[in-house]
């Protein structure tokens, strides 16, 4: 059954939002991607809406602008978010551990951070993954390696990893 | 699954929840209204009154005593050019792309005529073309052009005009059905305007299919797939809206092969059927092949389907193969094999 657009958003825009947020780690950025994404698949609805996986489709466009558009501003500074000072000591060492990853997250290359995203958020399996960013399950394969073997090399995350 | 891992899992799922509803502060509802990026929604209109002011100009200026086949294609173009009346004839050349980016697109491109064509009506083209510029009034010779065949392992190139341009000796004739086999090129190097492919048969009748150069660099064209040894190859190239059949082989993967009459892998019996929605492929199922020995056809029955780029892949093999196909409606300004001219 075909949803209209607005229904669409109105279920999913927040979800939509999630994703973008997690790949770019900026609210606002985020908002952007989403935006942009959903303009591009707006214009195409009569079509896009046909597809079984009207969500995935979106998702697609998303990680799509994000790589791409991270690759047009690579010279600008990545913004990351930083918890507010006091709330890392509230909450706990497993909190802590996340924020490292956070950050270690932000600073891996977006096609990178795209797979980790896809994978351990989205749970895609690496055919999947490659559908999505457009590129050979062998890519996806090293990339998801490669960003792993970055985020083992922060010396602090290192320092909480136990194998 | 390491903890390195683990946590990532984890960390993605916590910081999920620094977005909620209360946090965005976007419209996206709005979208649906506007239609169109916010950023460019004012250039745009603005852009679309100049354009309609130009457009009824030119309307109103455009010479008296037109019949029904001389209206315009479309827009004038940014240089206030009055875009050029539509092909006629009864031949014409069917075009994957009508629209293209300044940058370069691949194109199929196929000729159309009347179907079940009395003898005196056959007309034999080539794999040679021109490309004319519209400059407002009438074409102008503009390139030279070398279309490859779609089971050759290249795309066909424009080329400066007088080249002394040199093609293969084949002679390209339509089916029952009105439409002739598929051919393909780069088109690139050009200016935004109005141009033509022109094919002319051995009798000297033309062929012609109108495209557009634009300097948008966001026009969505259909990627046709590497031309790898192996891949499917469909007659047809396009398909109306009700559906047809569409005959599939698949291309040897070898010259040796090829001269030593191997028929080369045989076609799955289910192939995946996928729609092209920018920025890539979506499946629509599948569909089953069927297998005439006797008249030593392989195709498929293509169902009902909205106006759009399609492929079907098969799997069979360890080498996937794969061939793209268009579905078209007579509203088109390329008109359907045998439709209305």
């Amino acid at each position: 059954m075909a949803t209209s657009f607005g229904e669409f958003v109105a279920a999913r825009g927040v979800a939509l939002t999630r994703f973008a947020y997690l790949l770019c780690g900026d609210r606002f950025l985020a908002e952007d991607l989403t935006q942009t994404a959903l303009e591009r698949c707006c214009r195409r609805w009569p079509v896009a809406g046909m597809v079984r996986a009207p969500e995935a489709y979106v998702k697609k466009a998303i990680a799509n602008e994000f790589v791409s558009s991270r690759r047009r501003l690579s010279t600008r500074e990545v913004v990351v978010e930083s918890p507010v000072a006091g709330q890392v000591a509230d909450h706990g060492l497993a909190v802590q551990d996340r924020d490292e990853l956070w950050r270690g997250l932000a600073v891996l290359s977006p096609s990178h951070r795209a797979v980790l995203v896809l994978r351990y958020y989205e749970d895609l399996d690496d055919s999947a993954i490659a559908d999505i960013l457009g590129c050979s399950r062998g890519t996806v394969r090293s990339s998801a390696r490669r960003a792993l073997a970055a985020l083992r090399a922060d010396p602090v995350i290192t320092g909480k990893e136990r194998r | 699954m390491t903890e390195l891992e683990d946590a990532l899992r984890a960390t993605l799922r916590t910081h999920e929840r620094d977005i909620d509803a209360s946090t965005i502060q976007r419209d996206y509802a709005a979208i649906a209204s506007q239609r169109m990026p916010t950023q460019r929604l004012w250039p745009a209109l603005i852009a679309g009154a100049v354009v309609a002011i130009v457009g009824l100009v030119a309307y109103v200026a455009w010479p008296l005593g037109g019949t029904a086949t001389d209206q315009p294609v479309g827009r004038p173009t940014a240089q206030n050019i009055a875009p050029p009346p539509a092909a006629s004839g009864p031949f014409q050349v069917w075009l994957s792309e009508r629209v293209i980016p300044a940058g370069g697109a691949d194109v199929a491109a196929a000729l159309t005529g009347p179907a079940e064509p009395m003898d005196e009506d056959q007309q034999t083209f080539g794999v040679g073309a021109r490309v004319d510029r519209w400059d407002g009034e009438q074409w102008q010779p503009h390139r030279d052009v070398r279309l490859c065949m779609d089971f050759w392992d290249c795309v066909g190139e424009l080329y400066p005009p007088d080249d002394q341009l040199e093609v293969e000796d084949i002679g390209l004739s339509l089916d029952a059905s009105g439409v002739g086999p598929t051919t393909l090129v780069r088109i690139d190097g050009l200016d935004p305007g109005w141009y033509r492919l022109r094919q002319t048969s051995n009798d000297g009748v033309e062929a012609n299919g109108i495209f557009e150069v634009v300097p948008a660099d966001d026009v969505e064209t259909v990627p046709l797939g590497a031309r790898d040894p192996g891949r499917l190859r469909l007659q047809p190239a396009f398909l109306p809206t009700t559906g047809g059949f569409l005959s599939i082989n698949r291309l040897q993967t070898s010259q040796a092969a090829l001269d030593a009459g191997d028929p080369g892998p045989p076609v799955g019996d289910v192939l995946d059927l996928e729609m092209w929605a920018d920025p890539s492929w979506h499946s629509m199922g599948t569909v089953h092949v069927n297998r005439d020995a006797t008249a030593g056809i392989t195709g498929a029955s293509i169902p009902e389907l909205a106006v759009g780029a399609y492929r079907l892949v098969d799997s069979s093999q360890p080498v996937e193969a794969q061939a793209v196909f268009w579905v078209t409606d007579n509203t088109s300004a390329t008109p359907l094999p045998g439709g209305p001219q």
